[in-house]
């Protein structure tokens, strides 16, 4: 069965009562037992993972196999429900008194799994350390504008703004802003501890991870897995065999190869999202693009449909501008800033001067297909206006100290933002080189209309400053977009009440875990 | 004899310093940076110059050169082999529960290629004719085959179409005896195939020289029957090359097990040993190649003592 | 004469069909851009994926559209390339190594056999590709040069097991004896007696370097892109296996040709060339 890819998904009506008393009855057999890890016991998840995490280090961001665990087990004040909405975690409710004050009043009995209390302290002091550029954490664009967080009680926290950010809840809902006890604020101790629905029970280094149920979570009684059995399938196709062979029951990062295969397969489920989008980056300091018509000229010639086809099989949308968050009041803007109009490329390369092309270098890797593949799709493209371009495809750790270095001319990339909001665009126009950014490019202009947007206090004034940033992104382009690519997590038809969340949030996914269950 | 065994275990631990000053060298030489790629694993939000800083501060690789391969010799001697980058697993440890795995797949794989592929190679230099010719032909298909290839045809026939046996992973002999026992079986055929048909070319060719010595006619006019001389003489000699192809084929299985781990998702020495340069994980890979350097010298005297033994005229 | 007489006596029909493979195989390496029927980097995503048959792409296309026949001929040449270049390299590096660690022994052998093959042979194999690669970055020379010195030492120990089995033997006591200068004995004396298992080396050798290539391939270590090689068609063509196996079994199937009659050749040039099996067949 294959889910499309463009309606959400919804979760039904889950079974609490049955499925409460099927995890009693499981966890007595558990007990009895003594646990084997590999035997498909009711009520035991066993998941496919496509990575091993690394160690968990406290509010950094360490790619999407950490952030699983992290869904697991942590949570932080706010969450994401099973449509990808935003909803209170740890915190019981939120209120918004004026735009620069929240005031979260947490769950009664919140504990974290080493048995320790959650107050209104440690959400102090676990926002305060993430607000800290010295602690390498990615919230910092959210967090900045925290002037003051006070403990009003052992489960009230007030936090105060400079300035309104309408993006402040949901960056507290991202897997690494998470609630940690204070033994936690550090490089050194492993981010173990937390107060989410699962505790890390058992790690086997390079085989697989087993997770069991928290009792104290504040919302246990929903929670009807007893225990996650993890094992780590590096391979895309041995991920996919494993899930379509029975030895796993669900499985994240569905490659694209694999889409037909795996959605076609008898009582497995395919669950495809649009989620992070594929761009061009360039090299704004040395070079030809240094030249903003050089670079609008490279989004103008991109075939999007062809890297689509290409890279994915299809399995996207074509992106002519920058992925926006679905917000009724935003609808349109943003979303067509260029069009696939090669004889305009040409023209706009005559016209800054290279009327018979150039030759560059394209910086791709050959560790991940998609990208190289895309990357060949752009190489085609080029050459049709005039631009000879050779690939460099180092392995992902070359493809990164060259793109930080600025080692290229034009480099493939994809990214997501950490939050659906569009200040995630900020990272791109202001701030250090980066790997996956244009390197050298600084756009105070885009970056000041990023903000107004993102202070903006009404959708009128929001439309207003969006418009005015992409209306220099147009031309100036920070990077050229190709396309959105669907991400998938499969499963069993036995697992039911997951759900893939749409957008970028497709890597929080795990967050529903917490509300899945297993029939046999 | 033994005055030589010793002499060769000297210059052993001679080599194995020097594959251990290579590595660590050239894998500081390698572009890469371990602490940036440590945080920013595929997909993802940017990172900040102070996250990398620091990490690189953790992982002691702002220290100078001169220091750290000081830090990682006098470590490597005393055994301590430091630990990874990723996981802060000790390496000796991680190395200590994969290589058991590898070594019994290279080990299966073996046995078979060895009690397919000498019979085999042997039986087709005596009879000639067409089942030398098909020999020739299936071996070579048999080299021919890219093991993913062949893994994944494995794969798709005996796990996803039949079901006999699971497409891969691991089980533990502790946890689960009868899946750990399944769970080998596809990888060892996929990685023997390719080994069996060099035992068995390796073994044809040697037979064949052996059959056209003098002294194999003459220990036929001597009376003794064709089958005599084959079985007493004729293959144990035939035996020196075929030693050697398989002490070379088990130290390159060994080092390349890594697409059949890779397919079958094994977790083994090699696909570590992968994983571990393309993460810029220096301790593991330093540790590995010790570890198979170590081995490999252990093998080489093994086989050249075994030469000894099997042909008099090398033996000093 | 006496050579070519008994190199047409090795040669049974079988050989002889491959002896012609491998002969069309270097003519397509000469001839590629001619007889291509399509320019093998130019996409067509449209009409991607295409099964072979009678028309525009008779062996079909992979899944950037590409032209899978054009592929392959100018697959053939970089293929070819890599593994003839790797082979000879150790074939020549190798056989020198073991020659003179045999001949000479002592500090001669400590160098050669010691410290530069066996340094070579105790690091696993897939890590000196690696490392090479990592290095040098991706590409033909990188390639030919680390597989090249790969295989080094497995013709290293071959040669040098054979120089020690043959050095004390009468023929070459007699050549001594009869004042042969060092380099006769070696190159003239020795080489030959010992060529057998070595010439077998060679196409074992080819065969391994077309499957390392792909491997390599596979590992994302092979030629860089849109470069055609057969073994980056078969690890690309692994992933639509199940779905549409001809864009690996097309490269695939010549690459088990390509190895299959190298192997048969090898076979041949042996049985000719090696005194000793004569009336083989």
């Amino acid at each position: 069965m294959r889910t499309s890819t463009t309606t959400r998904l919804r979760a039904a009506a889950r079974p609490r009562v049955a499925a409460l008393t099927a995890a009693a009855v499981a966890s007595l057999t558990l007990a009895a037992c003594g646990g084997g890890s590999s035997s498909a016991s009711e009520s035991t998840l066993r998941f496919g993972l496509s990575a091993e995490p690394v160690t968990l280090t406290t509010g950094v961001w360490q790619g999407s196999a950490t952030n699983f665990v992290l869904t697991l087990v942590h949570r932080g004040l706010m969450t994401l429900d099973e449509s990808g909405e935003l909803v209170p975690g740890l915190a019981e409710s939120v209120e918004t008194p004026d735009p620069t004050t929240y005031v979260f009043t947490l769950h009664e009995g919140l504990t974290f799994s080493d048995g320790s209390p959650l107050t209104a302290q440690n959400v102090k002091s676990s926002l305060e350390y993430y607000a800290d550029p010295e602690s390498g954490s990615t919230l910092i664009a959210g967090l900045q504008d925290i002037a003051e967080i006070t403990a009003d009680s052992d489960t009230q926290v007030t936090i105060t703004l400079a300035a309104p950010n309408n993006a402040f809840l949901e960056y507290l809902a991202v897997p690494t802003a998470a609630i940690v006890p204070d033994a936690s604020l550090n490089a050194d101790t492993p981010n173990n501890v937390g107060a989410g629905p699962f505790v890390l029970e058992d790690s086997q280094a390079g085989v697989g991870m087993t997770l069991a149920k928290f009792d104290d979570y504040y919302d246990a009684e929903d929670v009807a897995l007893e225990e996650i059995d993890v094992s780590y399938y590096a391979d895309g196709d041995a991920r996919a065999n494993a899930l379509v062979s029975g030895d796993v029951d669900m499985i994240d990062y569905v490659t694209w190869e694999n889409f037909d295969r795996v959605g076609d397969t008898d009582g497995v489920e395919l669950a495809a999202q649009p989620g992070p989008f594929q761009y061009v980056q360039f090299n704004t300091v040395e070079g030809p693009f240094a030249d903003p018509l050089v670079r609008e000229a490279v989004a103008h010639a991109i075939n999007r449909d062809n890297a689509l086809t290409a890279a994915f099989q299809s399995n996207g949308e074509p992106l002519y501008g920058v992925v926006m968050p679905e917000d009724p009041a935003l609808e349109g803007v943003g979303d067509d800033l260029w069009s696939y109009d090669p004889d305009r490329a040409k023209e706009l390369l005559a016209e800054a001067g290279y009327p018979d092309g150039f030759s560059a270098t394209l910086l791709a890797t050959s560790q991940y297909t998609f990208l190289q593949d895309t990357a060949l799709s752009v190489q085609q493209d080029l050459q049709a206006i005039g631009i000879d371009v050779t690939l460099d495809a180092p392995d992902w750790s070359g493809r990164l100290e060259k793109g930080a270095a600025g080692d290229y001319d034009l480099a493939v990339s994809g990214d997501v933002g950490i939050v659906t909001n569009p200040s995630y665009l900020l990272g791109h126009v202001q701030g250090p080189d980066n790997f996956n950014r244009s390197f050298g490019y600084q756009n105070p202009e885009i970056a000041a209309a990023l903000t107004d947007g993102l202070r903006a206090t009404d959708d009128a004034a929001r439309v207003a400053a969006y418009e005015e940033a992409f209306s220099i992104f147009a031309t100036d382009v920070p990077f050229a977009t190709i396309d959105t690519r669907d991400q998938a997590w499969a499963h069993s038809d036995d697992v039911e009440g997951f759900a893939n969340l749409p957008g970028f949030h497709t890597f929080f996914s795990g967050y529903t875990l917490a509300n899945t269950s297993i029939e046999r | 004899m033994f005055s030589y065994v010793l002499r060769r275990i000297g210059v052993g631990a001679g080599l194995v310093l020097l594959v251990l000053t290579l590595i660590f060298l050239a894998l500081h030489l390698v572009p890469g940076d371990p602490a940036m790629l440590l945080l920013s694993q595929g997909d993802g939000a940017s990172v900040t110059p102070e996250a990398v800083a620091r990490v690189r501060t953790q992982l002691g690789l702002d220290e100078p050169l001169l220091t750290q391969y000081w830090q990682f010799l006098s470590g490597a001697l005393t055994g301590d082999l430091g630990e990874s980058f990723r996981n802060q697993q000790a390496v000796s440890e991680a190395i200590g529960e994969r290589l058991p795995r590898t070594l019994e797949l290279v080990g299966l794989a073996t046995l078979i290629a060895v009690v397919v592929g000498v019979p085999w190679g042997a039986l087709a230099a005596r009879k000639g004719g067409w089942f030398d010719s098909l020999t020739s032909v299936l071996t070579s298909i048999g080299v021919a085959l890219p093991v993913f290839v062949f893994g994944s045809v494995l794969i798709l026939v005996f796990a996803l179409n039949l079901g006999w046996l699971p497409a891969g992973g691991f089980a533990e002999w502790g946890e689960d005896p009868g899946r750990h026992a399944q769970v080998l079986v596809l990888p060892a055929i996929a990685l023997a195939v390719g080994f069996a048909s060099t035992v068995a070319r390796m073994t044809r060719s040697a037979v064949l020289e052996m059959l056209h010595q003098d002294w194999v006619r003459t220990a036929r006019s001597l009376g003794l029957s064709r089958r005599a001389v084959f079985r007493r003489y004729v293959l144990r000699n035939s035996l020196t090359p075929v030693v050697t192809t398989v002490g070379i084929g088990v130290g390159t299985l060994l080092g390349s097990t890594v697409l059949v781990e890779r397919v079958f998702n094994y977790p083994g020495l090699s696909s570590l040993l992968v994983e571990a340069v393309t993460a810029r994980d220096y301790p593991v890979v330093q540790g590995i190649v010790i570890t198979i350097a170590v081995l490999f010298v252990s093998i080489n005297i093994l086989v050249d003592v075994l030469y000894g033994v099997l042909d008099p005229r090398v033996r000093r | 004469m006496r050579v070519l007489t008994r190199l047409r006596h090795a040669l049974s029909p079988l050989r002889a069909v491959a002896l012609a493979y491998v002969g069309l195989m270097l003519l397509v390496l000469l001839l590629a851009p001619v007889i291509s029927p399509h320019d093998p980097l130019t996409q067509d995503v449209a009409n991607r994926l295409q099964s072979p048959g009678l028309g525009t792409h008779l062996l079909g296309t992979d899944e950037l559209g590409r032209d899978i026949l054009s592929r392959v001929v100018h697959g053939a040449r970089v293929e070819l390339l890599i593994a003839l270049g790797a082979t000879l390299l150790a074939m020549v590096l190798g056989t020198l190594l073991g020659l003179l660690g045999g001949y000479f022994g002592g500090l001669v052998e400590v160098l050669t056999m010691r410290v530069l093959v066996d340094v070579l042979l105790a690091f696993p194999p897939i890590i000196l590709v690696l490392l090479a690669v990592t290095l040098r970055g991706p590409g033909t020379a990188t390639l030919i040069v680390a597989m090249g010195v790969l295989f080094a030492p497995t013709f290293a120990r071959i040669a040098y097991g054979q120089v020690i089995s043959v050095k004390r033997l009468e023929y070459v006591e007699a050549a001594t004896a009869f004042g042969a200068p060092t380099r006769t004995r070696l190159l003239g004396v020795i080489l030959p007696n010992i060529s057998a298992p070595l010439i077998v080396q060679v196409s074992l050798t080819i065969a391994t370097a077309i499957l390392l290539e792909s491997g390599l391939s596979y590992l994302g270590l092979g030629v860089v892109p849109p470069t055609p090689s057969w073994g980056s068609m078969v690890a690309q063509g692994q992933r639509y296996l199940s779905s549409d196996p001809h864009v690996l079994l097309v490269p695939g199937a010549f690459v088990v040709l390509t190895i299959l009659a190298f192997g048969l050749v090898g076979d041949a040039l042996r049985s000719g060339l090696d005194p000793k099996s004569r009336n083989q067949r």
